[in-house]
């Protein structure tokens, strides 16, 4: 029963977090970041909450990037690239996406 | 004996109880007597030195007009007392008047007392006037109403008696060097008079010899005849010679001094002085319509490089009247009062005080402005105005209330301080503006503009009231808004206080909000004391270093007491910065001290994170702007490589920076690079290091290296060693020299390569190992051996690369041998020709290979190659020839990404984010 408790209160603190963390995707449809042809999110409303969020993702899609170049022999730049081609094709309407001449276009 | 017994028993009881009934007598005495106010402490009483006190102090009315310590009551007839220290405080006479009309209508006689000597060994009179003047010894004797005061200090001695008919007489020779050490010459007085119950009165005459300051050559005799008769007093004073005085003044009499009067005002006055010094000359004419009129006229006029004005005067019924003036020191203070003001020349009296301060373009004026003094005692009331422009600046303030020593009261100060870049409304309470502390806790709130205009006017109007605020908006771009409160007070001479500011970085587009916690003090320079903390919180900028940046907040903490000055602050801060965080990059926390040395100074910071140290030098220079030096030394490490295009595995960076800034960034100096290890993916590095030469101005960068560049291996599939290069960039055009890279066995030589540029440039290769170009097939279908060389001219373009005439050929004789496998299976078995070919060619010892190469800037490879040999096992001589043409940017790109790859991204790689 205790390890029951704790689990709900553990279950009850994540949801919290969630809910309070700035979500990507709602992070993009209010025009906070958005997708790049370098493959990595970018900050189109400078906030706190979007900087850290963003930072946050493309950590983490850096870490792949070099994962994935090492593995298919090619650069991380490529497959950065390639990632932000996919990334800006699958933009949601209504979303940011950036221009190779660098700027911020409502999808 | 039972009787006997008996009667010493009735003695004792008779004795205590007299004992007690006397005590209670002493203490009720002692009760009705004790003066109020006076207080002492430490008493004490030994056989040998009688009574002892160890201080003593006098209050009347909150005045402590006597202070003493060390009384010692060594005899009590007569009463014989010595004082080691006794300090008098005049206070203010409540009736001075009434007490002086007393005295001029009678007489004045001191108290019967029994006979007492009174010895002072250091006697102080506690005024602004004598303040710094030595102790006095004093020693007074009375015995049967005969008076004997002797007093002495140095070489001065004064010595006065009245005898029991009430005759006084008065011997002093003063020695001006005793009182002060810049005062030359000495002073002799002699007098004598009457001072009885019914009639007081007498004359004092005054001689002075030699006087003069010490540093001025002036020597003047003075002589003074003094005479008072029941309060009426005459003087007449003579200055033989100009009289030095202190910071170069001299004062000289051009007739003798005439005055009258009485306890209360002076009725008649004679004066004709002029006093000059460094500033200007100060002349005094003074003098009365008659002998016997209390009236006269006088003039004082100023003149000079830093004074000037004319002040016309009269008085008359004992009041002085100064016509309208005006007075000027310098260039930047002017008093001037546009209606005569009427002073009383009185001991107590009230006038009408409305005058005006001029300072450079400000001004201060009075209203319902009024003097009134009693004695000592005096005391202002009115309003006070302040308008005018100061540094460029609109001052307005008002103030309505009361001065007098004892402090301010009223309402509270109200200023606003109005310019181009500045807007400030300040409060400031009066009610504790009060001696000794002058306590004050002034409020302010408004806001700074860092990019203002010049064009720009928000001067408030003349006529705008300190109670409305500038018309300023804090909103505007660069609006810094200010509010805090100022906190001072007086201790000791010393003011302290603590300055509160909060604000806000305009710069920032979210939070940077500031708050400041500023201790300090002002002594004999201002500081501010160890502890004033200023904290600015996080916030964020859009376009900070080239993206959104998130910086954390910054704690500056003053490690000890920092001194300002007119350079600015001096002292150390350290400085916590808790790091920037921006979409692609992260800076750790930074740790430091700063050495601020007025308007420069230095920094040590630290990034423990990644073990990087940088330290700063700012100094400004004659012309403005700054100038410094940056140290920096640090590892290089992935954590530091998350918004390159290619990871840092390793190294060690050095760099040392001499910089400027007048406008814009000037710097010259040196990167080194050692151990450098790079990972773009399937491209490494390892081994790199050099030493490049930086320079940047005007915002062009040039870097030159120091020697060659060096990278030990650069894996691309196959790996190239010993890379190096001189190399001179502006970061637009790269200019390489002395190239030379060992890859497949053999070498890359270029003796200088630009890029971009139209011109082609020879790029030479020798000594290539065939069997190494063999080994890169991933399914081998030839085996090769022996050596090519050649040269390339290629013409390196922005985005674009072409060779013109390349030439390739065998260095030594070749072999080449077709490996059995599926694919040169498929092509033997294609037809009959080829089959042919592949036979002869399956074996062949290469005695010619020659290749012509041409590339055009779109990628179209034109290759010719000709090869002559034989195939040992069949004795077959073979020539081939071969040509063949392909685009080689569109086989690269089709090698560089296979489709699986892009397959991948596009349709199944989960990516964080997606």
């Amino acid at each position: 029963m205790k390890r029951f408790s704790g689990m709900i209160a553990v279950a009850l603190l994540m949801l919290s977090a969630g809910a309070l963390a700035l979500d990507l995707d709602g992070a993009k449809s209010q025009g906070l970041v958005g997708e790049q042809p370098n493959g990595y999110l970018g900050v189109v409303k400078a906030t706190p909450e979007a900087v850290e969020l963003a930072q946050d993702i493309n950590t983490r899609r850096r870490q792949a990037y070099e994962r994935i170049a090492r593995e298919n022999g090619i650069t991380i730049e490529q497959v950065a690239t390639l990632a932000g081609q996919r990334a800006i094709s699958r933009a949601e309407p209504g979303t940011y996406v950036r221009t190779p001449e660098g700027q911020w276009v409502e999808r | 004996m039972p009787r006997t017994l008996h009667l010493i028993r009735r003695i004792l009881s008779w004795l205590v109880i007299t004992l007690l009934t006397v005590s209670l007598l002493l203490l009720a005495l002692l009760w009705l007597v004790w003066p109020t106010g006076l207080r002492v402490e430490g008493v004490s009483w030994a056989r040998d030195t009688g009574l002892q006190v160890q201080r003593l102090t006098w209050t009347q009315e909150d005045c402590q007009w006597l202070k003493g310590s060390q009384l010692r009551l060594s005899g009590v007839r007569p009463l014989t007392a010595t004082l080691a220290h006794l300090v008098v405080t005049p206070c203010a006479a409540s009736t001075p008047t009434t007490a002086a009309t007393e005295a001029s209508e009678g007489g004045l006689s001191l108290p019967r007392l029994p006979p007492l000597t009174i010895t002072i060994d250091a006697l102080h009179l506690d005024t602004p006037a004598t303040a710094d003047l030595p102790g006095i010894q004093v020693t007074g004797r009375q015995s049967a109403g005969h008076w004997a005061l002797e007093a002495s200090q140095g070489r001065s001695q004064v010595q006065g008696v009245l005898d029991e008919a009430g005759e006084w007489t008065l011997d002093a020779a003063l020695f001006l060097p005793d009182w002060h050490a810049d005062l030359i010459g000495q002073l002799q007085v002699q007098g004598s008079g009457v001072l009885t119950d019914t009639h007081w009165g007498g004359a004092l005459l005054l001689q002075g010899r030699e006087l003069g300051h010490a540093a001025q050559p002036q020597r003047a005799a003075v002589s003074a005849r003094w005479e008072v008769e029941q309060g009426d007093w005459t003087l007449q004073a003579s200055l033989d010679a100009p009289l030095a005085l202190t910071a170069g003044w001299h004062v000289q009499a051009h007739d003798a001094l005439r005055a009258r009067g009485d306890l209360t005002s002076v009725t008649a006055l004679a004066l004709d002085l002029t006093a000059e010094g460094p500033q200007g000359e100060v002349a005094v004419q003074l003098n009365t319509d008659a002998p016997d009129a209390a009236a006269g006229a006088g003039i004082v006029r100023l003149q000079g490089p830093d004074m000037r004005g004319e002040i016309p005067l009269t008085w008359a019924d004992q009041t002085l009247t100064l016509a309208p003036a005006s007075v000027s020191w310098g260039d930047d203070l002017r008093v001037s009062w546009s209606a005569p003001l009427a002073l009383p020349l009185a001991a107590q009296g009230a006038t009408e005080l409305s005058a005006q301060l001029q300072y450079q373009d400000l001004q201060v004026s009075t209203q319902d402005s009024r003097v009134s003094w009693q004695g000592t005692d005096w005391r202002w009331a009115g309003l006070l105005r302040l308008t005018g422009d100061y540094q460029g600046y609109a001052l307005r303030a008002h103030w309505q209330g009361e001065v007098d020593p004892e402090g301010l009261s009223g309402e509270p100060v109200r200023a606003t301080v109005s310019g181009d870049d500045l807007a400030l409304t300040i409060t400031a309470p009066v009610s504790a503006m009060r001696a000794p502390e002058w306590a004050t806790r002034a409020s302010f709130s408004g806001h700074y503009l860092s990019n203002q205009s010049s064009d720009q006017s928000s001067n408030q109007s003349p006529d705008q009231s300190p109670d409305q605020s500038p018309d300023q908006s804090p909103d505007q771009p660069g609006a810094w808004p200010l509010a805090g409160t100022l906190v001072a007070s007086q201790r000791s001479g010393d003011w302290r206080g603590v300055l509160a500011v909060r604000s806000r970085l305009p710069f920032y587009d979210q939070g940077g909000e500031i708050e400041a916690n500023v201790p300090w003090r002002l002594e004999e320079q201002f500081s501010i004391d160890r502890g004033a903390t200023l904290r600015v919180g996080e916030g964020v900028i859009s376009e900070g270093l080239a993206d959104a940046v998130l910086i954390r907040p910054q704690h500056y903490t003053a490690s000890r007491a920092l001194r300002l000055d007119a350079d600015g602050v001096h002292g150390p801060v350290a400085v916590r910065a808790e790091g920037l965080t921006a979409a692609r990059w992260v800076l750790p926390v930074v740790d430091g001290t700063l050495t601020l040395q007025g308007l420069g100074g230095e920094a040590a910071l630290s990034v423990a994170a990644w073990q990087s140290q940088l330290q700063l030098r700012a100094d400004p220079v004659p012309d403005g702007g700054f100038a410094g030096k940056a140290v920096l030394d640090t590892p290089l490490m992935a954590a530091m490589s998350r918004g390159l295009p290619a990871t840092l595995t390793r190294g060690q960076l050095s760099a040392v920076l001499d910089w400027q800034w007048q406008d814009a960034l000037a710097a010259t100096g040196w990167m080194q690079v050692n151990d450098l290890g790079l990972d773009m993916g399937s491209i490494t590095a390892r081994g790199g290091a050099g030493r490049v030469n930086l320079q940047l101005q005007d915002g062009d960068v040039m870097l030159v290296s120091d020697g060659p560049l060096h990278l030990a291996t650069l894996d691309v599939g196959t790996t190239v060693r010993n890379i190096r290069a001189k190399v001179r960039t502006d970061l637009d055009s790269w200019q390489l020299a002395d190239i030379r890279a060992e890859v497949l066995g053999g070498e890359v030589l270029a003796p200088a390569l630009h890029w971009p540029a139209d011109e082609f440039q020879t790029v030479v290769i020798t000594r290539i190992d065939m069997d190494r170009v063999a080994a890169l097939q991933p399914d081998p279908a030839v085996q090769l051996a022996g050596r090519v060389g050649g040269y390339l001219p290629v013409q390196l373009g922005r985005d674009t690369l072409a060779v013109q005439g390349g030439r390739l050929a065998n260095e030594e004789m070749l072999s080449l041998m077709l490996l059995p496998g599926a694919s040169v299976r498929a092509m033997s078995e294609s037809n009959r020709a080829v089959q042919i070919a592949m036979d002869a060619l399956s074996t062949l010892l290469i005695s010619e290979f020659s290749a012509r190469l041409d590339m055009t800037a779109d990628g179209w490879l034109d290759a010719a190659v000709t090869i002559r040999g034989n195939n040992p096992q069949k004795r077959l001589p073979v020539v081939f020839n071969y040509t063949h043409k392909e685009n080689i940017l569109v086989l690269l790109r089709s090698l560089r990404i296979g489709e699986d790859i892009q397959r991948q991204f596009m349709d199944q790689q989960p990516m964080p984010g997606w």
